[in-house]
């Protein structure tokens, strides 16, 4: 329980920790709220020479709405966002999402950079950001890419992150008429790790069908996913319990949960489709209110 | 009358507590300190090939490396004498202790330990309490018969404690029965989990050494450290500063003798703070695994008329208190019932599990959880309302307890009510809701118990005792006691505690024990104070002191409250006389009722329960059928403690309790992984939160007992947590029609059981 030896920074700005980061190559890790990565040293999981402190860094943690899509500094914790009036006026898969993080340390201190950038299987905001076809912005030293979150998410703890690159934003496009959102989350216990979470994004047509809609899975496989069949069957649909059901098994068919203290894989499995067809009939009751 | 009992009366130590000004042993630091830190087995049975320390012993900075060789050979054991410090030739759980080092930082102690070398043949690891006990298994201890054991414990192999209750004659019970009803229940091991982890600072001065420790059990940890490392009694001291919490799971005696003798060797102060994993595995006081399995006869009526119950209790792999909480077991399996005809049989199985103890109500919630899931099922057969079939059957003034004991007034049947009338039995509910009831019953413990009080000049007091606050407020509220009877303001009265070199013996924060036998203590030497200043009052008066009282700071006369004198002005005059003002009481302990005796096997410590608390809870759940998730929405209690003495102590206990029995039922087990525990971290075992707490009623019914604690108390601590689970678990079966026979009712298994299997 006791991290090997480290070397710590806390640069003042971002290019500051971007050369950081890049003398030090490889051993060299961003530290934001801490709470996944301190752990992992504590376990000795992770051995990082350095840490890159951003907790000083100006202008990682504003929320805004610019050019059509809302931007989330990646230094804005989970119960910042929650708490946010344009995340509680028009994104309630967010809001939902952000509100049901932890417990309120872990809401007060957790980054939703470091959940992405940390790609724990069982972390919300992954599924989250996948279902709103959202991207990440990433920085390294004179080079900044936008990255799609479908795609993003790699493998257990591995994302698309360049090791000399900061994550700097979270964006997600805004919702128009008709749309609505969920995140679906079974807990053992109320601010527990998912057991499965489902975060569901409907947008529906002038005719009640779905026109689109998006489907990210917590906590069943690997790395987070789109549900990307669910949708397909989805798409063009009447928006009925039945469909929902099809679009459960569905997803449920792309899961590849492993057994866990949450449960063993056919209640996985189940809850997977039972958690979708809960976001889905969520969601799109948000979308016909949302007229 | 009373004027100060009663009051809501806001503890001593809370401020300090809520403030962070309250330090624990983790925090205490003495100059040159030394770090201890132990290597553990790991692996559950094995036998001990070679532990070579000689490369930890090297390790510059490393002070003391100690093995059994390094220790007196002395077996020690609450019940049964079946344990040494450290692992001798074989190794019985994974937290067992093969070394202990002490060494300049805590860095290099862990360091230490991985230098060690160790070879361990592995051994098959005994797990299945019910294959053990068949003749021919594997023994967890090959030498058991070289053991000693208290007086009336019956051993045979793996089981450490064979315990019956035999009572009329079972076979015509059953004969006359209309319907039969069976039943099997299977709990999990569970643990107190205190937020504060065992903690043990030792320093030596010449031959003598103190020890502040996080025990529950300041004397029995005393003992313990007397008799492994042979020494006597006046050249140890134990001091508890404020305990962070215990639930039990630091009654008894732990890694004092450990840390001490690292001390004497290393010549240096040494203090060993545990992490959360060791708080897990390396204990000794987890709750019980059981396999509950009972065969009831009723008549169509709803009269109970035999019943067998069959009780195995996975002690793990030391007895510690095992066998007496079998026998406590063996009474809550018959619950607070009339039983013309019984058979109870309970087993102390050993295994290769980290061991099992007295975790608060030892025995009570897991057993309660069997038998009123199993009483509700017999109600379902016949057909009776769940209430009713309680009511027809539950005990009263008169009737004869499982062992032959006479009650006298108690409260089962009122608390029942209460906790019915609270929840609004049989009203109806929304479709997926359901309520469950269950009723219960818990000892207290007479015992021995001393108490010294000194008057100061200002007319303040100081209690002086041996007790123990391990949160409840128990002692906290003994202050209570001394400023009715002297007519203090309770804020007047200050407190030595938990140090051994103080206070009387005292067996501790265990068994509830410490209102009912060290509060009576505490009326005794306050009637002493008393009776002095009353008579130094009547010189003063000119009255008789039987016309006198102690009220508000003053002795007054009863007629005339004008006529008065300030204690304090007696206190000063006093001290100014050369008076020494002092009061000690240690007042006899309340009998133990009759019982049948001879009928009954390995009765050790409860051949019946003295002064017992009756009680029941209500549980109104909503469960999600799809996912097995149940929510816990309201909860009812109706308890009788015979008197409540200090009200917002006991609604805290009640509150505690409830949701402690929530976890119980719900989310706190642990899962074995070949003989290791495979969540001991707080990530995977779940602990209820407050966002979990539902909202709780509770009502105490009035029923002072003749031989109880003071003015007719019984114990409070440990009766709250026992009925909760058992009432969730009525609730579930009756929002879902399906019962959840395995302890705790997790999501998964809830699922299972609606989905017909066996959870
Ligand atoms: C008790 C507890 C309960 C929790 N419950 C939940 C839950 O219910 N749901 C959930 O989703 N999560 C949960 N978490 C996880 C929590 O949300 C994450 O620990 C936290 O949000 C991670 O963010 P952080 O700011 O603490 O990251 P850190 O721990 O500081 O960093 C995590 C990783 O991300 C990297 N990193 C951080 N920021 C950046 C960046 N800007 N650019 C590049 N790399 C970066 C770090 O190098 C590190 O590898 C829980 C955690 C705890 C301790």
């Amino acid at each position: 329980m006791i991290p090997p030896r480290f070397d710590y920074a806390r640069p003042a700005s971002l290019d500051e920790a971007l050369q950081l980061l890049a003398s030090r190559e490889g051993e060299a890790k961003v530290l934001a709220g801490g709470f996944s990565l301190l752990p992992l040293m504590k376990y000795r999981l992770a051995q990082p020479g350095l840490l890159v402190d951003i907790g000083r860094v100006a202008g990682l943690d504003a929320i805004e709405e610019v050019d059509g899509e809302l931007r989330i500094g990646a230094r804005a914790t989970h119960g910042a966002i929650a708490g946010h009036p344009l995340v509680a006026a028009r994104y309630p898969l967010i809001r939902e999402a952000a509100g049901g993080i932890g417990d309120p340390q872990i809401r007060n201190w957790g980054t939703i950079g470091g959940s992405c950038a940390h790609a724990d299987p069982a972390s919300d905001w992954p599924a989250v950001i996948q279902a709103l076809r959202g991207s990440f912005v990433c920085r390294s030293l004179g080079r900044e890419r936008v990255v799609a979150a479908r795609g993003f998410f790699l493998d257990v703890f591995t994302t698309g992150i360049e090791p000399t690159e900061v994550l700097t934003q979270v964006r997600v496009p805004r919702p128009g008429p008709r749309s609505g959102g969920a995140y679906v989350k079974l807990e053992r216990r109320t601010g527990d790790f998912a057991t499965v979470g489902v975060a569901a994004q409907v947008q529906l047509g002038a005719d009640g069908r779905i026109a689109e809609v998006g489907l990210g899975l917590t906590a069943v496989a690997d790395a987070p996913f789109a549900a990307g069949d669910a949708e397909d069957a989805l798409r063009g649909a009447l928006p009925t319990a039945e469909k929902f059901r099809e679009a459960g098994l569905a997803a449920a068919r792309q899961a590849r949960p492993t057994e866990d203290r949450h449960g063993p894989v056919d209640y996985k499995l189940t809850m997977v489709r039972v958690m979708t067809e809960r976001a889905l009939r969520l969601a799109t009751e948000r979308a016909q209110a949302n007229g | 009358m009373s004027r100060v009992l009663g009051r809501r009366f806001v503890r001593a130590d809370g401020l300090p507590k809520v403030t962070g000004q309250a330090r624990y042993a983790a925090d205490l630091v003495l100059p040159g300190m030394l770090h201890a830190a132990f290597l553990h087995a790991g692996v559950p049975r094995a036998r001990i090939r070679r532990l070579d320390v000689s490369a930890a012993r090297a390790l510059p900075g490393v002070l003391a490396v100690l093995t059994q060789d390094d220790v007196p050979f002395v077996r020690f054991g609450a019940a049964v004498e079946d344990r040494t410090l450290f692992a001798h030739e074989v190794v019985r759980f994974e937290g067992e202790i093969l070394a202990a080092v002490a060494a300049l930082t805590p860095e290099l102690a862990d360091r230490a330990c991985r230098l060690i070398e160790v070879e361990l043949e592995a051994l098959p690891p005994v797990l299945d309490p019910e294959a053990a006990l068949a003749p021919g298994a594997p023994l967890v201890h090959e030498d058991w018969q070289d053991y000693s054991a208290n007086d009336g414990i019956v051993r045979d192999g793996n089981d450490c404690g064979f315990v019956n209750i035999v009572k009329g004659d079972i076979e015509a019970g059953f004969a006359a029965a209309d319907e039969i009803v069976e039943g099997r229940y299977v709990a999990d091991m569970s643990h107190p989990v205190p937020i504060e982890p065992h903690a043990v600072l030792a320093q030596w001065e010449g031959d003598r050494v103190t020890v502040w420790s996080t025990t529950q059990t300041p004397f029995p940890a005393r003992n313990g450290l007397t008799r492994t490392l042979e020494l006597p009694e006046s050249a140890v001291r134990v001091v508890v500063p404020h305990l962070g919490g215990g639930f039990g799971g630091k009654c008894e005696f732990h890694f004092e003798a450990h840390v001490a003798a690292l001390a004497r060797a290393a010549r240096r102060p040494v203090r060993l703070v545990f992490d959360r994993r060791q708080e897990f595995t390396a204990t000794d006081m987890a709750r019980h695994g059981i396999i509950a399995t009972f065969r009831t006869g009723v008549r169509r009526d709803g009269t109970i008329v035999a019943h067998e119950a069959s009780l195995i209790l996975d002690t793990g792999a030391y007895a510690t208190h095992g066998p007496v909480i079998t026998e406590i077991a063996t009474m809550m399996a018959a619950g607070p019932y009339r039983h013309p005809n019984m058979l109870v049989e309970g087993r102390t199985v050993y295994s290769n599990r980290t061991p099992a103890g007295s975790t608060r109500a030892p025995s009570g919630p897991q057993v309660c959880w069997a038998l009123e899931q199993h009483v509700d099922a017999i109600a379902e057969r016949l057909g009776l309302d769940k209430l009713e079939f309680r009511l027809r059957n539950i005990v009263a003034e008169g009737d004869e307890g499982p062992t032959g004991q006479r009650f006298e007034k108690i409260g089962a049947r009122e608390s029942l009510l209460e906790a019915a009338r609270l929840i609004g039995w049989g009203r109806p509910l929304p479709p997926g809701d359901g309520m469950g009831l269950a009723v219960g019953w818990w000892f207290s413990a007479p015992g021995p118990a001393g108490c010294y009080i000194k008057l100061n000049a200002d007319g303040s007091a100081t209690v002086v005792t041996g007790a123990q606050e391990n949160g409840s407020g128990s002692v906290m509220g003994l202050a209570l006691l001394a400023a009715e009877e002297l007519g203090l303001a309770p804020e007047r009265i200050s407190l030595v505690y938990q140090d051994t070199d103080a206070g009387a013996f005292d067996s501790g924060s265990s068994g509830s024990q410490t209102t009912f036998n060290v509060g009576r203590a505490v009326l005794a030497a306050s009637a002493q104070i008393r009776d002095r200043l009353l008579r130094m009052a009547a010189d003063e008066l000119e009255a008789n002191p039987l016309d006198l009282e102690l009220v508000e700071g003053v002795v007054r006369a009863k007629d005339a409250p004008g006529r008065s004198v300030v204690i304090a002005a007696l206190a000063r005059r006093a001290q100014d006389d050369g008076e020494l003002i002092t009061g000690q009481g240690n007042p006899p302990a309340p009998k133990m009722p009759d019982s049948l005796g001879g009928s009954c096997a390995g009765r050790v410590a409860f051949p019946a329960f003295a002064a017992p608390a009756f009680f029941a809870h209500a549980a109104r759940v909503r469960v999600d059928r799809e996912t097995g998730v149940v929510r816990v929405l309201e909860v009812a209690a109706g308890h009788e403690f015979g008197r409540v003495l200090n009200p917002i102590g006991v609604e805290g206990q009640v509150e505690g309790g409830i949701v402690h029995g929530l976890g119980i039922a719900l989310s706190e087990g642990t899962v074995f992984r070949d003989g290791n525990q495979a969540n001991p971290h707080l990530l995977d075992y779940k602990l209820q939160t407050a966002a979990d707490v539902p909202a709780m009623k509770i009502a105490f019914v009035d029923a002072p007992a003749a031989d109880g604690g003071p003015y007719g108390s019984k114990g409070v601590g440990e009766p709250p947590v026992v009925p909760t689970a058992a009432a969730v678990a009525n609730a579930i079966a009756a929002a879902t029609g399906v019962r959840v026979r395995h302890l705790p009712m997790t999501p998964v298994r809830v699922w299972a059981a609606l989905a017909g299997e066996d959870a």
